[in-house]
């Protein structure tokens, strides 16, 4: 039970659990994708615009230092060149805007500086907030820098790259005016900014923590950076130079290009001051030419996905587990009737069919299925209890039909020899139902001393209610013949007997005939049934066909009687259909042919022996096939008294019988007989009797150790004037008598080999005891001396 | 007390093994001096008993007024501004050609100013062009050689006015400037360069020089001088990286706006004007009498200076 909940329940506990954790990560990560998506889209464009704005901011700040020096610079146009107005005026631009570090005025190398009263003046605040002034000393080498010499050339206002100014030390810029009169440069003027002032305007910008502002001169390199000793050395370009990785390089030298030509851009590269992968925006800032931009690590701008993942994650990971509620309810609704189905199941295959089925009140599968098994158990239930009833029914039939068989088996005359008294009298007959009960019958009785009668019959059809009519059949018969003693007569008589309120239409094969012992003539009258079949030496012959319908047809049928005479030595083999027409597999009939020559292949001289014969070769042709019909055969020989010759040569008597120990009987009469024709005295019949019995008793028990079959065991006496000589032939196993020593008598008979003693008894009896193995037979000769 | 003074005296001088010399060198720190640090960093000058201070050069500093007034006995210096002084006297002696292969070029961009596009030298005609002042002579030479006569703008600490498109072409070291416009972020692909040394107005640069007095009343110094120097530069040759930290040292001691990729083309490009390679046929440290003589004419100098007394013994190439 636990195994199924264990599989099955957790099968689909796990699998509504892995379905939707499946469809959640998914969503997790398309939303993932999406957020990045558009995060980077929104941060670009906050960042993009951020560096506009601070662009413009530091443009403005620059612009509005710019301005008052383009004003200065006209005011000096119209102004006469002093001393004290170039003070004035430099003054005015530095206390105008606080951003101004100092501001300069150079007059042209050319100019007359004895009658201005200067050449170059600089004007700064210092650390304290006031203003001082000098007169520029190395002349030579302001007139060569670039804030002096690019205007000069240019002959217009220009920001000058950020230098390290030598006099005061600090890092500016110089925004440089030059005035020209008449096509000619009278002077330049001058103001210069620092980059503390650039710094701060920087510093109010609202960007991420890691963000890294930076500011980039015209010339490339960085003037405002967090790493602070990159300042005014490296450019984008020298931090491509020193990178390994070709990508990144190529990336760096593509913004070291681009911050020369473009206005503003964005770009993706792996940074190394930082070393995370980054986005960079920029923005030119117009008056210097310089570059203001952002270096933003894409982790900071994708942040917000990664709250948004753990929350999603955590969230997706809380519903699981309250999915798993549903998920358990579900799988239990299937799971636990599957269970409680097993159980019944289990509990039902063991027969108790009583045993009640889950109840639900359910309409979906496991409803229905809980329904249709209860429909099953119904059933099988049901099914059971007929079937326990028809074969209750079966059982008292067949156990009838035991019984049955038992009586009828009975009523037919199974003693073999049945005339044990008359030696020369040899009847054998056997009946195989093909069921249990069957409808052939075979019968024989002596009428009298001198008169027998035989029979033999087949009733139409099978089963009991053929039985039956065999029964009547066969009883009728035997009283019938006992009071008329001719056979066409009884037939007469049964016949009409049967054939009255014979609803069933049933009828019977019959054989009828009186064997007169002394003549062996044998009157009979065949009603309808099978010819008999004569085995003589040379052809087997059938009686003529029947020309009499069976009995129990038709009323008032005129039976006749035939004879014949059944010589010395000729059998006489009574048989019904079920020899002839037993089938094998291919369904090929045994037929009479085939009879004939199993008959006439295997001479036989008893009638067990002629039966078995037969039988065997029906077992043999049938190779397995089904019996249909019951195997009836009777076999008779009789050997008349005559003469005894008393010769050397040929046999005064002989008798042949069979390994049957009831055949023993038949010994003893036909020694009786003898003794009394040959006038033996009685100590001789007995010495006689008693060998032969000890020989024949040895020969029966241990002469055929290995087959149940039947074999023939023939006894010759020669009476002679001086002795009778005995000879036993059998068949059976090579044994030499002669050979077995002298039994110690002295050993208790417990130990004693079997048979030792008998043998003694007969060499000691006889006068001669001999042994022979001659063709596969045992000879046995004995001799008896008579003494005169 | 006196006798301790004297003491102290003959002590200092006992001492006082090394002769304490000073190099000058013509401009800021930069590793085109990159033997001469090696030198000094290496023991190089202690092994020949030279106990050398090198001094910095720069736009303020004049390397021949320091050897006139005494303040340095040896300076680094360009061939072609001493030739110029030394049209009427021999003032200056070379102790050792460096570089030997002129590294002066003219950079110009692809499409000047007026629209046209610049490929040739004979493009530059009738633009503006940045020139050292030092070097009109040899720039003088090139343009009368193409034929053209550009309009000539003085060129002095940067190149802003060419970064500007101030002027179409402007004066350029190979070891120097090119670089430095690379830097700024000028594609090679938007600007020509020509190489004089390409041109085959190739005339050398950088070499030692002393006071002729000096060369003549104490060759011996002057000789360990120059051989520290040059083993100096062989090994700054041969050991790279570690030069370039010694360079970046002073850059970095000294403030000076530049970064080691740029020291590394400088110190690359100055080593192979100093060294010759395959089918060059100059000999490192010396001036060829052919060279010597091939600059004069280019600086159009009409005057005699014999070679024989401008150069120092180890500088002069008796082979030519």
């Amino acid at each position: 039970m636990f195994k199924i909940r264990a599989s099955l329940f957790l099968k689909f506990a796990f699998f509504i659990i892995f379905g939707a954790g499946i469809v959640l990560l998914i969503l997790v990560k398309v939303n993932s994708s999406m957020m990045r998506e558009m995060l980077l889209e929104s941060r670009g464009d906050y960042y993009t615009a951020l560096a506009l704005n601070a662009a413009n901011k530091i443009d403005k700040s620059f612009s509005i230092a710019c301005k008052d020096v383009d004003e200065a610079a006209l005011i000096f146009q119209n102004q006469e060149i002093t001393r004290d107005n170039a003070t004035a005026l430099m003054q005015r631009i530095i206390k105008n805007n606080d951003s101004v570090f100092g501001s300069a005025i150079a007059l042209a190398p050319d100019m007359d500086f004895e009658s201005t009263g200067y050449q170059i003046l600089y004007t700064w605040k210092d650390d304290y907030g006031n203003i001082d002034m000098i007169d520029r000393l190395n002349t030579l080498k302001d007139y060569q820098s670039d804030w002096f010499y690019l205007p000069q050339y240019l002959g217009k206002p220009l920001w000058c790259e950020l230098y390290n100014d030598f006099e005061t030390g600090m890092l500016m810029t110089t925004y440089s005016v030059p005035v020209f009169v008449d096509g000619k440069l009278q002077a330049v003027i001058t103001c210069d900014l620092t980059v503390e002032h650039i710094d701060s305007l920087l510093s109010y910008l609202n960007v991420g923590e890691k963000t890294e502002s930076i500011l980039v001169s015209d010339n490339g390199r960085f003037i405002i950076h967090p790493k602070k000793e990159w300042i005014m050395t490296e450019t984008f370009y020298s931090l491509a130079e020193q990178s390994e990785n070709v990508e990144q390089q190529d990336v760096l030298k593509k913004i070291a290009h681009d911050i020369r030509v473009k206005s503003s851009s964005l770009y993706r590269y792996y940074s190394p001051s930082l070393e995370e992968t980054v986005w960079f925006y920029f923005n030119h800032i117009p008056s210097t030419g310089w570059v203001v931009g952002f270096i933003v690590p894409e982790s900071e701008i994708l942040a917000p996905i990664h709250v948004m993942n753990n929350k999603m994650a955590i969230a997706a990971i809380f519903g699981i587990f309250l999915l798993f509620i549903p998920a358990l309810l579900i799988s239990l609704s299937i799971t636990r009737p599957l269970r409680q189905i097993c159980h019944a199941t289990s509990i039902i295959s063991t027969g108790d069919f009583d045993f009640s089925l889950p109840h639900t009140k359910r309409t979906d599968e496991i409803g229905r299925l809980i329904e249709d098994f209860g429909r099953m158990r119904d059933n099988l239930k049901e099914y059971m209890t007929n079937l326990a009833i028809k074969t209750a029914e079966k059982e008292k039939i067949s156990s009838e039909l035991a019984i049955a068989e038992e009586i009828q088996h009975s009523i037919l005359p199974k003693l073999f020899p049945p005339f044990p008294k008359r030696a020369g009298l040899d009847i054998f007959a056997i009946l195989h139902s093909a069921r249990e009960v069957g409808g052939d019958l075979y019968d024989f009785t002596l009428l009298d001393e001198n008169h027998l009668y035989i029979t033999i019959g087949d009733v139409s059809g099978k089963g009991v209610p053929a039985s039956l009519f065999m029964a009547v059949g066969k009883t009728l018969m035997k009283s019938t013949i006992q009071a008329v003693r001719d056979p066409a007569k009884a037939l007469i008589h049964v016949n009409n007997e049967l054939a009255d309120g014979n609803d069933s239409c049933m009828f019977i094969t019959l054989f009828c005939g009186i064997l007169n012992l002394e003549t062996n003539e044998l009157i009979y009258s065949n009603a309808g049934h099978n010819p008999p079949l004569l085995v003589k030496s040379g052809t087997p012959e059938f009686f003529p066909d029947a020309c009499t319908p069976p009995l129990a047809a038709m009323e008032d049928i005129e039976f006749t009687n035939e004879s014949m005479f059944l010589e010395d030595g000729m059998q006489l083999l009574l048989y019904t259909d079920g020899v002839t027409e037993a089938m094998n597999r291919e369904e090929v009939l045994f037929d009479e042919e085939r009879l004939v020559k199993v008959v006439s292949e295997n001479p036989t001289k008893t009638a067990e022996k002629r039966i078995s014969t037969v039988l065997k070769a029906i077992r043999k042709f049938a190779d397995g096939a089904e019996q249909y019909d019951d195997i009836t055969m009777l076999c008779i020989s009789n050997q008349r008294q005559q003469e005894h010759i008393m010769s050397e040569n040929s046999p005064t008597s002989a008798l042949v019988l069979t390994n049957r120990r009831e055949e023993f009987a038949r010994i003893v009469t036909w020694l009786e007989n003898l003794s009394e024709e040959l006038k033996w005295g009685p100590g001789l019949l007995m010495q006689l009797n008693l060998v032969l019995e000890e020989w024949i008793v040895n020969v029966i028990s241990y002469g055929f150790p290995t087959d149940e079959s039947v074999h023939e065991i023939e006894i010759r006496l020669w009476q002679s004037e001086n002795e009778i000589k005995l000879e036993v032939i059998d068949d059976g196993v090579a044994f030499d008598p002669t050979e077995r020593e002298k039994p110690d008598i002295e050993v208790p008979l417990e130990e004693r080999e079997l048979g030792g003693l008998g043998i003694h008894f007969i060499k000691e009896t006889t006068d001669k005891f001999t042994y022979e193995r001659k063709g596969g037979l045992n000879v046995i000769r004995m001799v008896k001396e008579l003494s005169s | 007390m006196k006798v301790i003074g004297l003491l102290i005296f003959l002590f200092c001088i006992a001492v006082s093994a090394d002769q304490k010399v000073t190099m000058v060198l013509q401009w800021e720190h930069q590793s085109q001096f990159a033997g001469y640090y090696m030198a000094l960093e290496k023991g190089f000058y202690i092994e020949e008993g030279l106990d050398v201070t090198v001094l910095r050069g720069g736009s303020d500093v004049n390397p021949f007024e320091m050897l006139e007034k005494g303040k340095a006995d040896f300076c680094s210096a360009m061939l072609a501004p001493v030739l110029m002084m030394s049209k009427e006297e021999i003032k200056f002696c070379l102790l050792a050609q460096l570089i030997n292969s002129s590294t002066l070029s003219l950079v110009a961009w692809k499409d000047a100013s007026d629209g046209s596009t610049i490929s040739d030298p004979t493009d530059l005609d009738g633009k503006k062009v940045a020139i050292w002042e030092s070097f009109r002579a040899p720039y003088k030479a090139m343009f009368d050689y193409y034929g053209i006569t550009p309009n000539i703008v003085p060129q002095y600490y940067s190149f802003s006015l060419f970064a500007q498109r101030g002027v179409d072409a402007c004066s350029a070291m190979m070891y120097n400037e090119y670089h430095s416009l690379l830097q700024l972020g000028v594609g090679e692909d938007e600007i020509v360069v020509f190489k004089f040394n390409e041109l085959g107005m190739n005339f050398p640069e950088d070499g030692i020089y002393c006071l002729k007095e000096k060369e003549e009343s104490c060759p011996e110094v002057c000789s360990a001088f120059v051989r520290a120097s040059l083993k100096g530069w062989a090994y700054a040759r041969d050991h790279e990286e570690e030069t370039l930290d010694v360079v970046m040292g002073y850059i970095k001691k000294a403030k000076l706006p530049t970064n080691r990729p740029h020291m590394k083309w400088m110190l690359d490009t100055v080593l192979e004007a100093i060294y010759p390679s395959e089918g060059e046929s100059w000999k490192v440290g010396k001036l060829s009498e052919k060279s010597f003589n091939e600059s004069i004419s280019i600086l159009n100098i009409t005057n005699d200076i014999s070679y024989e007394l401008f150069t120092s013994k180890e500088a002069c190439d008796v082979q030519d």
